[in-house]
């Protein structure tokens, strides 16, 4: 039984090792910083599931030095379609948003921001909060954003993350974006290009509106066609204790009590008739 | 109507459903994930109608 339990163990792990999601060299192709996966769940009390982009897992994504025709450091936008997904309806709520911003050294001061679709590009404005950079961003949303966000459950949202991001530099505030085709999210049924970015200044010309994507644009890239944001959106919840929304509960409660001591007293009933009918037979 | 109450019977019982009371918070924050003030207040109620629930029946039992 031993040796069974044992073999079977054993079975168990080459299993899980043969079948481990390998990451896409092309990934890796010009990251110099060391990225280490989102573990943004491990700060929830309950897990109650993720949006990832890339959707196969964290990988790490290519540089933005990709732009070789900026100079400098600038602000760069880079939006990213979302698919929310439907949850149930009870209660539960986004609690982090994180967003794998690759820094060396040290972030500077950015922001994300939330979007409507607006036929396949980003639309209107929900809200944007900032947020400071940093490596392997996780960002805990306030309750009115995550109140203002649960209305999209179920629906297609656009995620955008700025930030100055220099391309020249390996020391810096440099971040990355995904350049090959496992970094899209095709795996939610959306075509390529669904990446647009957003440069304040219009450095790409003006042929190209506030939201672009590159074949618009006609950006000369050194690799790869698609461009995406590494995010992660934690849909989890902490231990909270609701003082003012106890009524429907304690209606609940209060129908168990009265249950509770209905049937004690049919109990006591019960044992008082069982009393009663030993006496009368002695 | 008579209660029947024996009060070694009671306190054993009592102290036995007494630690389940964590154990039915925890379940109903994994659950219906939260916990609300009325959880709390319910539970601690429910313990003692419980205990002598389960006294008055293993009463019936014990005679």
């Amino acid at each position: 039984m031993k040796g069974r339990l044992l073999a079977t163990v054993f079975a168990l792990a080459g299993f899980g090792l043969l079948t481990a999601q390998q990451p896409n060299p092309d990934d890796f192709a010009s990251i110099t910083a060391t990225a280490t996966p989102i573990d943004v769940l491990s700060k929830c009390d309950q897990k109650l599931g993720t949006v990832r982009q890339p959707a196969d897992g964290p990988t790490f994504l290519t540089s933005s030095r990709q732009f070789g025709w900026f100079g400098g450091a600038i602000d760069l936008e880079l939006a990213q379609q979302v698919h929310f997904p439907q949850l149930a309806p009870s209660g539960q709520v986004l609690e982090y948003v994180a967003i794998q911003s690759i820094t060396n050294g040290a972030g500077t001061p950015g922001e994300f921001s939330f979007w409507t679709d607006n036929g396949g590009q980003p639309g209107a404005l929900i809200l944007a909060e900032p947020v400071t950079t940093q490596d392997n961003l996780v960002y805990q949303v306030s309750d009115a954003t995550a109140a203002t966000l649960s209305s999209y459950y179920g629906g297609q949202l656009w995620i955008s993350f700025v930030n100055i991001s220099d391309p020249n530099a390996f020391i810096g505030p440099r971040w990355f974006w995904g350049s090959t085709a496992s970094n899209t999210n095709q795996a939610n049924g959306h075509p390529p290009y669904y990446a647009y970015f957003h440069d304040e200044l219009n450095r790409f010309g003006p042929d190209c509106p506030k939201w672009t994507n590159h074949t618009v644009c006609g950006a000369t890239f050194k690799s790869g066609p698609f461009f995406g944001l590494n995010y992660e959106l934690s849909f989890c919840r902490n231990a909270k204790l609701n003082i003012g929304t106890g009524v429907p509960t304690m209606t609940q409660w209060g129908l168990f009590i009265f249950g509770l001591v209905v049937l004690t007293l049919g109990v006591v009933a019960l044992y008082n008739y069982s009393r009663q009918r030993v006496g009368e037979n002695a | 109507m008579h209660f029947p109450f024996n009060r070694k019977v009671f306190d054993k019982v009592f102290w036995r459903v007494s630690l389940l009371a964590p154990v039915a918070w925890v379940a109903i924050y994994f659950i219906w994930g939260e916990l609300l003030i009325a959880d709390i207040v319910g539970v601690i109620i429910t313990v003692p109608i419980l205990s002598y629930l389960i006294h008055v029946i293993l009463l019936m039992r014990q005679e």
